[in-house]
């Protein structure tokens, strides 16, 4: 799941937030420019996009995965 | 005004899914209708999401050298006839051909010293062969993309489709839909509509957390579907993300009871831990039954030497995972681990004829929202999605030029938006993630979705009857809210597909295992189990299974 995005390093591109297949990151005005927000953490799909595209490698996915009810 | 009611797009053919399916089905519109417009929608950014772009996309080639009726009886065997022959055939046929126009794109395959490309069999498979490209699916959708960017394919992005169009002689139309980000209504019309929305899962992790309503909403718009009663069954852990069962297998591992004793070859002797993951998901029910749950896929025999291979993947997202889950989650794979049977996801896809045609004219099907087979080994997934992408593009492309552009009702239209503005409203007692729990809940028991018999069955019709009405009042607060939501009702819909098409297959066949019909029946179940929607409830009918390529066994040929 997706735990931090480094804004001190990121350049506001704004890649992040279409390149999430589940719509995590919103790109939201904080001051004059955008910064991406983890906006719904929990619908995460661990896809790692967010961590590889970002040019500046300012996101940190974490491999471990939200609960789901056990098969049996 | 059809520009009053929302955004319009009017286009030739219309795209709905960017994987596999979608990309192959839009180039293919394309090089067909030169002239002519195509549209590749998806609720995404193409070539970035879609399970295709998290596979590993190993896909079936047939190469001039192999004997393509032979592959045929392959897949069609591997399948216990639950085939669509025909389609299946050009599937194959067109393979080779499609594999190097994606060289051509840039893709690279791994070739050996000779030049030939490297190629290994497949689980589940006797002679059919697969192979990869390198990076995997993010690369493979990423070159295709970029194609149809060169070759003039109009992309729709963001935008979730909720229904499909029908015109006023009730053809299929296009859709309509709403902007992923600012809610903003869309209207697409087409003169032909494919479907490559993937077919439905419940969530059931990493990249099949995604799923697809493509199958549901062409059963909302009277097509039929089929295969629900299948699903795609396979071990997993939900420790940890793995790919590589049919490796750490060749390399010594192997599937081990509470006992710690070996349980494979007990259930299927010929194949044992190679079988293919419908097989050891079977086994696996059939062990805990006997008692001897829990069960472990025990990876300790894998030799020190070859760990390391284990660790690196040319898929980016699975490279940076393994790295990751030694050095933040200190899980060590090469253990014993516990494992369990899991329903993936429903098999249940759209029916169509070998031009993948769906029952209701101008709607289409491709990739793994069209039924081509009931279950698709590690690589006919993607391989079937090629075919089928390039089929369904051609006829749709053939019919966009034969017909005039279809007249809508505007009145529907409105209808249709003022259903997606029903489904907003204040936050309520149960959000969609709690219904998608309770559902989660009853399809992911062994005893529900993968060892059934009539009595669970129709229980866990009732249980889904409480969350459907639970579901009718849940409203979403914004639009991610609510795409999550109508994703949940696809769910919930293609729940009670499942469960009331394996009512009705009396017998066990592939993934669709009857503890009351516990043999194969090839007298009487050589048939399709269709679905189509008579008012609001499912009508179930059944149908002879074409066997024109590869006779049906015991002579039951159709
Ligand atoms: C991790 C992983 C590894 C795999 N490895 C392999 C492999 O090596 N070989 C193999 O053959 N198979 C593999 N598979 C299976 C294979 O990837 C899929 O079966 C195949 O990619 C499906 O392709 P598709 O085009 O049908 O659907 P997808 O690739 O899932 O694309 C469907 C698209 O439709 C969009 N969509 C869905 N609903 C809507 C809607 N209502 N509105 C708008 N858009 C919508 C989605 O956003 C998505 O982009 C793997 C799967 C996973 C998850
Ligand atoms: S991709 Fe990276 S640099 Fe670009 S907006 Fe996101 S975090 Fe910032
Ligand atoms: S890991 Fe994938 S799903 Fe999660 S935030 Fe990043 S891009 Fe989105």
């Amino acid at each position: 799941m997706i735990v931090d995005i480094d804004l001190d390093k990121c350049t506001s591109c704004g890649l992040c937030d279409p390149i999430c297949p589940a719509d995590v990151i919103h790109m939201e005005q904080n001051g004059d420019k955008e910064f991406p927000v983890i906006q719904y953490p929990e619908h995460c799909v661990t896809c790692f996009n967010c961590e590889i595209f970002c040019p500046e490698q300012c996101i940190d996915v974490h491999p471990i995965v939200r609960r789901r009810p056990l098969p049996w | 005004m059809l520009e009053n009611i929302g955004k319009l797009i009017d286009t030739d053919v219309l795209v709905i899914g960017g994987g596999a399916g979608g990309l192959w089905a839009a180039l293919s519109a394309r090089r067909h209708f030169p002239s002519g417009k195509v549209t590749l929608l998806d609720a995404h950014m193409i070539g970035r999401t879609g399970h295709t772009a998290f596979s590993n996309a190993w896909m079936v080639v047939v190469t001039p050298e192999d004997d393509l009726d032979a592959c045929v009886r392959d897949i069609v065997q591997g399948n216990e006839w639950i085939a669509e022959q025909e389609l299946i055939r050009e599937v194959l046929s067109l393979s080779y051909d499609q594999m190097l126009q994606l060289e051509k794109m840039g893709l690279q395959f791994p070739k050996e010293e000779d030049g030939k490309f490297v190629r290994r069999p497949t689980r589940g498979l006797r002679i059919t062969k697969v192979l990869k490209p390198i990076g995997g699916g993010l690369e493979f959708c990423w070159v295709l993309r970029k194609a149809l960017e060169r070759e003039g394919v109009e992309f729709a992005e963001r935008v979730f489709v909720t229904d499909l169009l029908r015109d006023e002689r009730g053809n299929v139309a296009g859709a309509v839909g709403i902007d992923g980000r600012t809610g903003e209504f869309h209207i697409l019309r087409a003169k032909a509509t494919i479907v490559a929305t993937n077919s439905v899962t419940f969530r059931a992790g990493f990249a099949r957390d995604l799923t697809g309503t493509g199958p549901i909403l062409a059963y909302q718009a009277g097509a039929a579907v089929t295969n629900a009663e299948f699903g795609y069954l396979r071990p997993a852990t939900p420790k940890f993300y793995f790919e590589g069962i049919t490796f750490a297998i060749q390399d010594g591992a192997r599937f081990v009871n509470s006992a710690g004793a070996p349980f494979m070859e007990k259930y299927e002797p010929d194949w044992s831990d190679e079988a293919d993951v419908q097989l050891i998901s079977k086994a696996m029910v059939m062990e805990k039954k006997a008692g001897n749950a829990p069960l472990y896929l025990d990876m300790s025999r894998i030799p020190e030497e070859k760990r390391e291979d284990y660790l690196h993947s040319s898929v980016a997202w699975m490279d940076y995972f393994y790295k990751k889950l030694g050095n933040r989650a200190r899980i060590d794979m090469f253990g014993r681990t516990e494992y369990f049977p899991f329903y993936q996801m429903t098999k249940m896809a759209i029916k169509t004829d070998s031009g993948c045609r769906a029952s209701v004219p101008g709607l289409f099907a491709a990739g793994l929202a069209q039924a081509s087979c009931a279950t698709h080994f590690a690589g006919f997934h993607i391989g079937a999605c090629n075919g089928t992408g390039w089929i369904a593009g051609r006829n749709a492309a053939t019919l966009a030029q034969e017909i005039k552009a279809p007249s809508l009702n505007e009145a529907e239209v409105e209808l249709l938006k003022r259903k997606i503005r029903g489904g907003f409203g204040d936050a309520t007692e149960r959000s969609e993630d709690d219904l998608l729990f309770e559902l989660q809940k009853l399809i992911f028991r062994h005893d529900v979705s993968i060892l059934k018999t009539e009595g669970r069955l129709s229980a866990a019709l009732g249980v889904l009857g409480g969350i459907e009405e639970k579901l009718a009042g849940t409203k979403a607060s914004n639009t991610h809210g609510f795409v999550r939501l109508r994703e949940t009702e696809a769910m919930v819909i293609a729940a009670k597909l499942i469960f009331a098409a394996s009512r009705v297959r009396h017998e066990s066949r592939l993934s669709h295992i009857r503890e009351d019909y516990p043999g194969r029946d090839d007298r009487n179940w050589l048939r399709w189990v269709l679905i189509r929607r008579e008012g609001d409830q499912p009508q179930i009918s059944t149908e002879p299974i074409a066997t024109p390529l590869v006779p049906a066994p015991n002579g039951n040929s159709q």
